[in-house]
């Protein structure tokens, strides 16, 4: 009895309770004070940390025009982007601008995203200034709902220094072919020390590994509604990735999941890589000697150098509370003078390409040498990506990636067996 | 009773392997912390880092508000640690001490609920937060969290063991249940509080998607997703990552050599009883 009349501690509960009250509420009266008034803060989500520092400068020099608009710019990893997208746009929030790409189907079918028509035409802004593949890409029953950001170009580049160090002069040229990509990577190969290491990065995925081979080699993925891979072009292009991972001049599959192109030809220990337009700023920013990295197109393929691309946009959020300030710094970031910002911060090749654009991001990555050559030919050359042009199989890449490309390198399925299961997925996708 | 066991020669081998391989990962970090960019991605691998330098640690405090991040994961594990423990003590208790009416369905149900991936329900989670008004605050980040199936479960085994007669006896001389749980119940099962508390700790330590999903700000992230943003999409300055691994696990480290303590003297205390 005694013991009972001296305990505080049902009291000390008591007081823990409150406590979490009154920090619950505290905080719920917090962020309605703070979203409630003031100056306009709109919001801009964003997923790759290599391209903030251009998207960065643009909103500065969005700010600087507009200093009633303040601009929060949240970079998401890109593993969790879409996951804060579903959880925030399902709830009505979300960021009031952010980027978009081939998934934005899903969010245009599920009316979390604003059509943009009124804004333009009230705007007067022009449509020319972007390629109309890449316009059309967010135009969905007539209205668009995405402004392009930018464009993927894919090229190769090489660092100088590894072939001068393994005392290789063989180094490729722009109008250089598949072949000539074997045979230089192959005296790489030989002259590399140890037998773990290798010359060069070739991507395996399917989407843009495989499905650009196809295009090369004149055959296509989908066709009319079906996967058509299983054609001598689908199985030749198979066999030429697998045959460069069976000469050892591309890291074996099991290895290829965490290896980066980009940052081992930075680091000097491959020699050459195929890298996209969104991956230059980081060699042309690299602390090296000028005259390190040099870009060639594709190793020409039956005489082809197609490469996929696709484009990124900004779009604006249906439930934004701040749409005229959120219409305001989509149409200044691309614009052609946010698309220069872009540019000379470090971002992928804009969508918007008047001249001085395409000039200020040449002369951003000037330390990469032949760029603009390279890029002249390939801009000409490429196509859309296959899930960009078919968003349905987007769903099932990674299905292909483990249950047909895996096994197929891994060497436990035929090139034949892997195209027709290919088929088969995609077709099953394509009926969806 | 106590049997003295004979250590030979063998206890100290596999203990060795043991602790080697459990060991040897976090030297790795720590050496790879201590690193230059250029000598993480060397093939084959150095393990010591020559020359050792701090670069990586301080990229970590150029690149990311660490203090700020460190407060915040301190902040919700805190207020995560007394949620799960209020709320949990009071199911646990209702469940295994007043053994309420339908006390086996609703334990059965609440132990359904751990074989659910917590995964499903980010987004439900999300609309209720936000209803609520709470995204992009610190509250956000472990309110969803402090009702703790395990933990429910976990302190419903401990209340089980403690004998009838002590709570009958409060009971018969006037004690309200408040009073027999906080002044019989939880000091016996002490151990079980002080397990669950460490085990949520843990938990929101390592916390990565839900905090980047209902927090827009960084300064209102914990560490899991501030380590996160060190790693990028194409590449990646191992040093740097490293360096924020071992400065995250540190504090973890030192907080549970100081729980431990108390843990091991709780569970002595309480099996002595």
């Amino acid at each position: 009895m005694h013991r009972f009349k001296r305990s505080r501690r049902p009291l000390a509960l008591a007081a823990v309770v409150a406590a979490v009250a009154v920090t619950l509420a505290g905080c719920s009266a917090d962020s309605s004070g703070s979203s409630g008034g003031g100056a306009a803060t709109v919001s801009l989500m964003i997923w790759d940390p290599a391209q903030k520092a251009g998207v960065q400068k643009a909103v500065d020099g969005f700010q600087a025009a507009n200093p009633d608009v303040k601009v929060s710019l949240e970079q998401v990893p890109e593993d969790q982007y879409y996951t804060k997208l579903d959880a925030s746009l399902g709830a009505g929030e979300g960021p009031d601008v952010m980027w978009q790409s081939s998934r934005a189907p899903v969010y245009v079918e599920g009316g979390a995203l604003e059509p943009l028509d009124g804004y333009i035409e009230k705007d007067k802004v022009s449509m020319d200034a972007y390629p109309d593949k890449l316009v059309n890409l967010y135009k969905f029953d007539g209205k668009q709902y995405g402004m392009p950001k930018d464009q993927d170009v894919w090229s190769v580049v090489y660092n100088a220094a590894v072939f001068k160090k393994l005392g290789v002069t063989d180094v490729p040229t722009a109008g250089w072919t598949w072949e000539d990509m074997l045979r230089i990577a192959g005296e790489i190969k030989a002259k590399q020390t140890s037998s773990a290491d290798v010359p060069m990065y070739y991507n395996y995925d399917f989407n843009r590994g495989v499905g650009s081979l196809i295009h090369s080699l004149g055959g296509t993925v989908v066709k009319d509604g079906n996967g058509t891979v299983s054609s001598p072009q689908g199985i030749k292009a198979f066999e030429m990735i697998k045959d460069l991972q069976d000469k050892k001049l591309i890291p074996p599959v099991k290895d290829s999941a965490d290896f980066k192109g980009t940052q081992s030809l930075l680091s000097g220990s491959i020699a050459m890589a195929k890298v996209p337009s969104w991956e230059l700023s980081l060699l042309a920013q690299a602390n090296v000697p000028s005259g390190t990295f040099h870009m060639v197109p594709q190793p020409s393929v039956n005489g082809s150098r197609a490469t996929d691309t696709n484009g990124l946009s900004y779009v604006m959020n249906a439930n934004s509370k701040r749409k005229d300030a959120a219409w305001k710094l989509i149409k200044y970031l691309t614009s052609a003078e946010g698309a220069r910002l872009h540019a000379e911060g470090g971002a992928s090749m804009p969508a918007n390409v008047s001249p001085d654009v395409k000039a200020a991001y040449y002369k951003a990555n000037s330390k990469i040498d032949g760029m603009q050559e390279a890029f002249d030919v390939t801009l000409k050359e490429n196509y859309l990506r296959t899930t960009t042009e078919f968003p349905k199989i987007r769903a099932v890449m990674p299905e292909i990636e483990s249950t047909v490309a895996g096994p197929y390198y891994a060497g436990s399925m035929s090139a034949a067996e892997a195209a027709s299961k290919a088929d088969a997925i995609l077709t099953r996708s394509l009926k969806q | 009773m106590l049997h003295q066991y004979r250590l030979r020669w063998w206890t100290f081998a596999v203990i060795a392997a043991v602790a080697l391989l459990i060991l040897v990962p976090f030297a790795w970090m720590v050496a790879t912390a201590l690193m230059t960019p250029g000598q993480t991605l060397l093939v084959p691998p150095k393990v010591i880092p020559n020359p050792a330098t701090l670069d990586g640690a301080r990229g970590v405090f150029d690149r990311i508000p660490y203090l700020t991040l460190l407060g915040n994961t301190v902040v919700a594990s805190i207020g995560r640690v007394i949620g799960t423990l209020v709320i949990c003590t009071l199911a646990a208790y209702a469940l295994a001490v007043i053994k309420v009416p339908g006390a086996r369905v609703i334990l059965v149900t609440v132990l359904a609920l751990i074989m659910v991936p917590g995964d499903i329900f980010i987004v439900p989670n999300f609309a209720i937060i936000s209803a609520f008004g709470l995204t992009d605050t610190l509250v956000a980040l472990f309110l969803p969290s402090i009702f703790d199936v395990f933990g429910v479960f976990l302190l419903y085994q401990f209340f089980r063991g403690i004998p009838r007669e002590l709570v009958e006896a409060a009971r018969m001389d006037g004690a309200s249940h408040l009073r027999i749980l906080t002044t019989i119940v939880a000091p016996i099962a002490r151990g079980g509080l002080i397990t669950l508390a460490i085990l949520t700790v843990l938990s929101e330590w390592k916390e990565l998607l839900w905090p980047i999903v209902v927090n827009r700000s960084i300064d209102k992230l914990t560490l899991g997703p501030g380590i996160a943003l060190l790693r990028g999409s194409y590449t990646t300055d191992y040093n740097v990552l490293m360096s924020a691994g071992v400065l995250a696990a540190l504090p973890m480290i030192v907080i549970f050599l100081i729980l431990q303590k108390r843990f091991i003297a709780s569970v002595a205390r309480s099996g002595l009883k």
